[in-house]
């Protein structure tokens, strides 16, 4: 009996270290805190989750597009102070309803194939194609569908747009973007899975990928297209960046304390851990505007402006902030973030506070609300707007739910809901992306209103700031639409969901515009 | 008559061991079939009822989950048009017995299906996730056992028949309180102590060996406060049996006493426990593997709810489920081969 059971004691040792090899490596232990990790050469940073898509244009998620940013390069990338600069195009000339692009002559595919205009083209073409089912190309190209062309010969390409966009140049910019390569366009599946090594034009590779373990993503020998910044990013590119998806951010928080981390998001409430530190770079951006929206479809309370007035009335920033973001949040003086263009620059168009007003026409009155559990902790955020109601007299059905049941029911099931708080990940960084979630064609019938309301004067201001020739033109009229928006409490606007990035000795990232660009990831030391 | 030698002293009370109860090794069995026969038939038809049981639930409770996967799938940014292409692709607008046909079909030839989020398969994922799991479950299991048995006997022993009161207390309220600690409080402390404070070990991670210490532990310390406890409480009993008392009158060496004759009839009630452990730690290593960002299949499952991406549910659902079957059958068999009187699904002595 002693017998059989240490042969099972040992056989279920076996296993264990069998798939110790599977599993884990066989280095040391932790690096200490201030050391490079492995090696010298090596970033190790973290992903919310693991990528949904290798392929650039059908990025959707936050990860989707941090990835492709190593793995594709733009027509046009931000400076340092936000500034377009040269990308794959070394000039561009645009207006609002056209625009040019003169294609450098250096760059090439991980296969070493050259990145001609008509590869450019081509891949820009994909992404603007409704059949590619992509979310951003309305946000790039405006409304309709764009013609685009390509001259190898004079090396240009050709957008013309189907209605006035002139924040097409912006557009382009975005990582979603980025220009994949024939060989990538010849073979969808494999895009996807990140196999198809031609498919590349970026720095990176993608050389190693296991499912919710680790990417690693190794630089290219041959690369040379760096962009133009006007001042290089100190330091020297990663030979390998590594990602560990999905990690818990306050893990984050001790890993990049212990040494195994070296750049990574973090929560708000782990600040505290960094500030003092010299040792540590501490990166703050708004990632996500974060608003209270009414619902303004037929049957809901707030089509009634006096309500909106009212529960605006009780709304307060920095209540908001400290349940939501610890404080650490990015004050708001409108639907979008101060940092982008024609942005509002003072808070004096916000409703004012005024709770004895706001009793006087909320008391006894009962609202539906659904939240998401992901806008402050365990969705803190709705809870302050609940509470706020609550003491005014008012009743507010909280419904507390996951992203993708929220998704659901704001996007989808309108009769389900009267009010929300927003989370508006503004990827393009400009107003018209915003103001899109108030005005026009709502979400169930296809458009990106989430509110409802048509608000038409709104919609004119985006046009009009679209047509327009120059910046003061545009910004006149997107700061029309912004008061129009407050005034009529389309919106509260709360604060900015912060993007902390802590970055530990020796590592650095740059935000231009507010705008985190993981493509300027640098070694520091 | 002459003194028994030491050898066959313990014959005999071998042979006292094994009678109490004996009878009950040939109840139930049927006519013309070995008791291991009788035994294999009937544990075969509860695995393939279970399995079914197990796939016609898996399948029929995940859509359940509120929120619309083509929505999660599509993004913030998708329209309407999009989400209904979306929702086309993944065949959600098939009726629901139409998907459980295709369902079934796809199981049949081992297709776990595609993930709705992820450009891969279901069984890419388990087969990238369940060896992290395996590993700390396994590693946890055997530290759980390696500590719990010896302690749990050592403290029954000098705790026999009322002696040393305040051991029995102290193990007990030791053992309780452990027992009764959050796993996330005792990993966010190990973290704590281990990581952050003496830098001995990773916060975090999978990257090397030592990171495997500290979810091990994590996992092994409720565990370890359970299964002592009931081996103390077994050892107690066992001690009081009549070839135990025979044995100590016969003045065995002690450790040859409990190791040879005492700890055999402590392994049937032992290693039920602990197969019901390994089930949990494979399934429920959930807190572990976010604390210490360990990749197993218990983040992977959270993830895919949060993304209502349905084959992954299902498909580490079903995985785990049917390991928690096979493990349950393996230690019934383990106990067979260790107390042959419990194949005839009569209770053993212990």
């Amino acid at each position: 009996m002693h017998g059989r059971i240490t042969a099972l004691g040992a056989a279920a040792a076996a296993a264990a270290l069998l798939l110790t090899g599977c599993t884990t490596g066989s280095t040391g232990a932790a690096a200490p805190a201030g050391s490079a990790g492995p090696s010298t050469d090596t970033i190790r940073t973290a992903l919310n989750a693991d990528p949904t898509t290798f392929n650039a244009a059908k990025a959707n998620a936050k990860d989707d597009y941090e990835v492709a940013r190593f793995l594709y390069d733009t027509v046009v990338r931000r400076d340092a102070d936000g500034k377009f600069i040269g990308g794959l195009a070394t000039d561009w000339k645009s207006t609002a309803t056209e625009a040019s692009l003169t294609i450098r002559k250096d760059a090439t595919c991980a296969d070493g194939t050259v990145i001609t205009p008509g590869i450019v083209a081509k891949s820009l073409s994909y992404f603007a194609d409704p059949a590619t089912k992509n979310n951003f190309g309305k946000l790039v190209f405006g409304p309709g569908q764009p013609t685009i062309t390509a001259d190898d010969a004079a090396g240009t390409v050709d957008i013309k747009l189907a209605q006035p966009w002139s924040e097409l140049i912006g557009g382009l910019t975005l990582a979603q973007t980025g220009i994949i390569c024939p060989a990538g366009l010849a073979d969808l599946d494999g895009l996807a899975k990140g196999s198809v090594q031609g498919a590349f034009s970026g720095p990176y590779t993608l050389t190693k990928a296991s499912h919710g373990v680790s990417y690693d993503m190794t630089l290219r020998d041959d690369y040379k297209a760096w962009p133009k910044w006007s001042q290089e990013p100190e330091g020297t590119p990663a030979k390998t960046v590594r990602f560990f998806p999905g990690v818990n951010k306050t893990t984050v928080a001790n890993q990049l304390l212990t040494g195994e981390m070296d750049v990574s998001d973090i929560a708000p409430a782990d600040t505290a851990r960094f500030e003092g530190n010299k040792d540590y770079t501490v990166t703050t951006v708004p990632f996500a505007g974060i608003f209270l929206l009414f619902n303004q479809r037929p049957g809901s309370p707030f089509t009634d402006p006096a309500l909106r007035k009212a529960v605006a009335q009780l709304m307060n920033q920095q209540a908001f902030n400290a349940a939501a973001y610890a404080n650490k949040g990015i004050t708001y003086n409108s639907i979008v973030a101060p940092t982008v263009a024609c942005a509002l620059e003072d808070s004096s168009r916000i409703t004012k506070e005024d709770a004895d007003a706001a009793k006087a026409v909320l008391a006894g009155k009962t609202f539906k609300m659904v939240g998401t559990t992901s806008i402050g902790p365990n969705g803190a955020g709705s809870t302050y707007v609940q509470e706020a109601l609550r003491a005014a007299g008012a009743t507010v059905d909280l419904n507390l739910v996951d992203n993708g049941t929220w998704a659901t029911m704001t996007q989808t099931k309108p009769e389900t809901w009267d009010m929300t708080v927003q989370g508006d990940a503004n990827f393009v960084g400009t107003v018209a992306a915003s103001l899109t979630r108030i005005a026009g064609v709502p979400t169930d019938k296809g458009g990106r209103n989430i509110g409802g309301g048509e608000n038409a004067d709104i919609l004119a201001d985006i046009s009009a700031a679209q047509a327009a020739t120059d910046d003061a033109q545009r910004c006149d009229a997107y700061t029309k639409a912004q008061i129009s928006a407050l005034e009529d409490n389309d919106i509260y606007p709360f604060v900015g969901e912060p993007q902390i990035v802590a970055q530990r000795p020796g590592f650095s990232i740059q935000a231009p515009s507010g705008i985190v660009d993981y493509g300027t990831l640098r070694i520091t030391k | 008559m002459t003194e028994p030698t030491m050898l066959s002293k313990e014959a005999v009370i071998l042979e006292e061991s094994r009678t109490q109860g004996a009878a009950a090794g040939s109840r139930g069995t049927p006519r013309g079939l070995s008791p291991w026969g009788s035994y294999a038939l009937r544990r075969a038809g509860g695995v393939v009822l279970s399995v079914a049981l197990l796939v016609v639930v898996t399948f029929f409770m995940v859509p359940l989950i509120p929120g619309d996967p083509a929505v999660a799938v599509a993004g913030a940014d998708a329209t309407s048009e999009q989400i209904e292409a979306i929702r086309q692709n993944l065949g959600l607008n098939q009726p629901l017995h139409l998907q459980f046909i295709q369902y079934l079909g796809n199981l049949v030839t081992g297709n776990l299906g595609e993930s709705f989020a992820y450009s891969t398969s279901v069984s890419t994922i388990i087969a990238t996730k369940l060896p992290f799991t395996a590993e700390i479950a396994i590693l946890g299991i055997l530290v759980t056992l390696l500590v719990s048995i010896p302690a749990g006997m050592a403290v029954g022993i000098m705790t026999r028949g009322g002696r040393q009161k305040w051991m029995d207390v102290g193990f007990g309220m030791l053992t309780g309180f452990f027992q009764a600690v959050p796993q996330y409080v005792i990993a966010t402390m190990l973290v704590v102590v281990f990581a952050i404070v003496l830098k001995v070990l990773p916060a975090a991670g999978a990257a090397t060996l030592s990171s495997l210490i500290l979810p091990v532990v994590g996992l092994s310390i409720a565990p370890i406060c359970s299964i002592s406890r009931v081996v103390r409480r077994e050892t107690a009993t066992v001690l009081e049996q009549d070839y135990l008392r025979t044995g100590r009158g016969w003045r065995l060496p002690a450790l040859r006493l409990y190791a040879r004759h005492a700890l055999p009839n402590l392994m049937t009630t032992t290693l039920t426990l602990a197969g019901l452990v390994l089930a949990g730690m494979l399934g429920g290593a959930i807190i572990i593997e976010n604390v210490f960002n360990w990749p197993g299949l218990g983040k992977e499952i959270v993830t895919a709810i949060i993304n209502k991406d349905y084959p992954v549910i299902q498909g580490i659902i079903l995985v785990l489920g049917f390991l928690a079957i096979i493990l349950n059958l393996l230690v019934d068999v383990i106990l067979g081969i260790i107390d042959p009187r419990t194949l005839g699904g009569g209770k053993s002595h212990g």
